[in-house]
């Protein structure tokens, strides 16, 4: 039996290397995590249509994502309840039904079970089809038409799970008319490293910009990092923040996008206020436990760290721009995401190379014993009402910009979870 | 022969000079030299997303969609600069890279304008276990300036849908 209590201490700002490679504790997350949190599934632009169908995933299950004929969301196991096979082998595509290449067992974009082959001959009527059709993820649901699905029956809803982090989401995906879409098509690389190492980064490691990524900044494709920001986390583990002026601001790479957020920071401040104009746009962050998400001076991208076995990940990383933008601006947004993120982005490409090394590190037999040090800023937390003045701006941050408070939520709430 | 024939010929052995250069410079890392030796002002570097589609014809995305490269002149050479930085931790150490290209086709376009269409394999190695294989397309519109070839258009299709590669830290 692992002891989970020795293995990770949040409030000393410690975290053994063991939980980012150890195969038991792996499998104990694929239930305990994978099994029970609300997870990022896809985009309700990207299914606008009856008959629409991504394909997507939680954790290592295979879903696939419908618009029905009824106009709602639907999502599944993508396995035919005969013996198995995916209905469903492309990413994306429109489909009246879905039909198994195995047996031709067909399901309708709701999942049911509507047509077995030769069912009167060989199956003389018995199979009673309502039973069989294809496993439903146990709720769905979705906010700004970011599409979540969680397999716990006794999950919070999605609006509590996702808590006071709403409030930064609706500065992010909320602040124009029609709300926001997804550009077609994600980008998938595989990085042979543990899920929560990227997970953690996205959601508050800002000191890793001077070296990791030095380069960008020597380019001039990001002005050096300055101490003057904010770095919020939440009691249900999500996190996000950035500098004051603005995450990816750079000489070398300024775009009417700019332009385009400070009419935006312009608006949130007479409709919203202040503090939240400041807070626009809210930088870099994680939704507990794997979707990580940039809103910058250029681009918007939301991503996801999907766990295959606890050495290697499938990224799949997509572009968001409001669906009111000018075609050329979306483009414009495109190619700035493009240019600094992805698998071949200039930022990105130092972020591979680092976190496979981790791996590496800590597979052996001393290795696998280290604590990581979490305890930057540990004892210097102030809540955002008090650093901001004013009542309701939710979260914890700290005295500095940069800090590990954002780590220790999060391995606060692994934990919680995993020993529950 | 005919006169068009003997025009393709030489535009034919051209671009093999040209591309067994220009794969000499990128196996050497000398990136900034590639660039300069390669590409026209007028630049636009294209290589799109794959994805898994139904129907042969969807499986590309189209110039609007997500691309890995969708660059100009000014944006291409601020990747090369990146990796010309002695901070770029996919430059340090180096990787070995090991280019292979076989022409399919040459057609003119308009004079002076000939499109060259080949096929392409890297084979991509790092530190002691990156390894990974980029095969596919490259579609180049070339044009002569002075005496030179330079590719004004490149469209290349990698044949993934997901990149097996950590970080994709190579030029084609």
């Amino acid at each position: 039996m692992i002891d989970l209590d020795s293995l990770v201490d949040p409030d000393r700002g410690l975290v053994s290397a063991r939980i980012f490679q150890d195969e038991e504790i792996y499998r104990m997350e694929q239930e305990k995590i994978f099994g029970r949190c609300w997870l990022y599934l896809a985009h309700e632009s990207q299914i606008p249509n009856p008959g629409d169908y991504v394909a997507a995933k939680m954790g290592e299950d295979p879903i696939i994502v419908t618009r029905g004929q009824d106009g709602k969301v639907h999502a599944f196991l993508n396995a035919c309840r005969h013996r198995g096979a995916k209905v469903c082998r492309s990413d994306s595509g429109t489909s009246k039904a879905f039909r198994c290449p195995f047996h031709g067992w067909t399901y309708s974009c709701e999942g049911e079970l509507v047509g077995v082959p030769r069912y009167k001959e060989v199956y003389f009527e018995e199979l009673d089809k309502s039973k069989w059709g294809l496993v439903p993820v146990t709720k769905v649901d979705s906010v700004y038409g970011l599409i979540f699905g969680t397999w716990d029956p006794n999950a919070p809803t999605l609006q509590e799970y996702l808590g006071d982090m709403l409030f930064y989401l609706d500065l992010m995906f909320n602040r124009a008319e029609g709300g926001v879409e997804v550009i077609g098509g994600v980008h998938k690389w595989v990085i042979p490293t543990n899920w929560k190492i990227p997970a953690e980064n996205f959601g508050g490691d800002h000191y890793h910009l001077l070296f990791t990524h030095g380069s960008g900044i020597q380019i001039k494709a990001r002005d050096p990092l300055s101490n003057n920001g904010f770095l919020i986390f939440t009691p249900e583990g999500h996190s996000c923040g950035q500098e004051f002026a603005g995450a990816q601001r750079g000489e070398a790479v300024n775009s009417e996008y700019n332009n385009y957020i400070a009419e935006i920071k312009k608006r949130v401040a007479e409709q919203k206020g202040e503090v939240e104009a400041k807070l626009t746009p809210i930088g870099v962050g994680t939704i507990f436990p794997n979707l990580s998400f940039m809103d910058t001076m250029r681009f918007r991208t939301i991503r996801l760290w999907q766990p295959l076995g606890p050495n290697k990940i499938e990224v799949n990383s997509w572009c968001v721009v409001d669906k009111n933008m000018s075609d050329e601006l979306k483009q414009i947004a495109r190619r700035g995401y493009q240019l600094t993120f992805g698998p071949n982005g200039m930022f990105e490409l130092d972020d591979g190379e680092v976190w496979m090394s981790i791996t590496e590190a800590i597979q052996g037999y001393k290795g696998r014993t280290i604590d990581f040090n979490y305890q930057m800023g540990m004892g210097h937390e102030i809540s955002a009402e008090e650093f901001f003045g004013k009542k309701g701006i939710p979260g914890t941050m700290n005295e500095t910009f940069m800090h590990e408070g954002t780590h220790r939520n999060y391995y606060r709430r692994w934990k919680q979870l995993m020993m529950s | 022969m005919h006169m068009v024939d003997l025009e393709i010929d030489k535009v034919w052995s051209d671009m093999e000079k040209l591309y067994r250069l220009e794969y000499k410079l990128l196996q050497q890392g000398n990136y900034e030299e590639w660039f300069q030796t390669m590409f026209t002002e007028d630049i636009h570097y294209h290589m799109p997303v794959v994805s898994v589609r139904e129907n042969r014809d969807e499986a590309v995305r189209s110039e609007n969609e997500l691309s890995y490269f969708d660059d100009n002149h000014r944006t291409l050479h601020l990747r090369v600069r990146k990796f010309g930085s002695d901070m770029s931790w996919t430059e340090y150490p180096p990787s070995r890279t090991r280019y292979f290209f076989q022409i399919m086709d040459v057609e003119p376009v308009e004079s002076n304008v000939f499109r060259v269409t080949s096929n392409i394999m890297l084979y991509f190695t790092r530190l002691d276990n990156v390894e990974n294989f980029f095969v596919g397309e490259k579609s180049d519109l070339v044009r002569c300036e002075n005496g030179q070839w330079k590719v004004t258009k490149r469209k290349i299709i990698i044949d993934k849908s997901r990149l097996s590669a950590h970080s994709l830290c190579v030029f084609f």
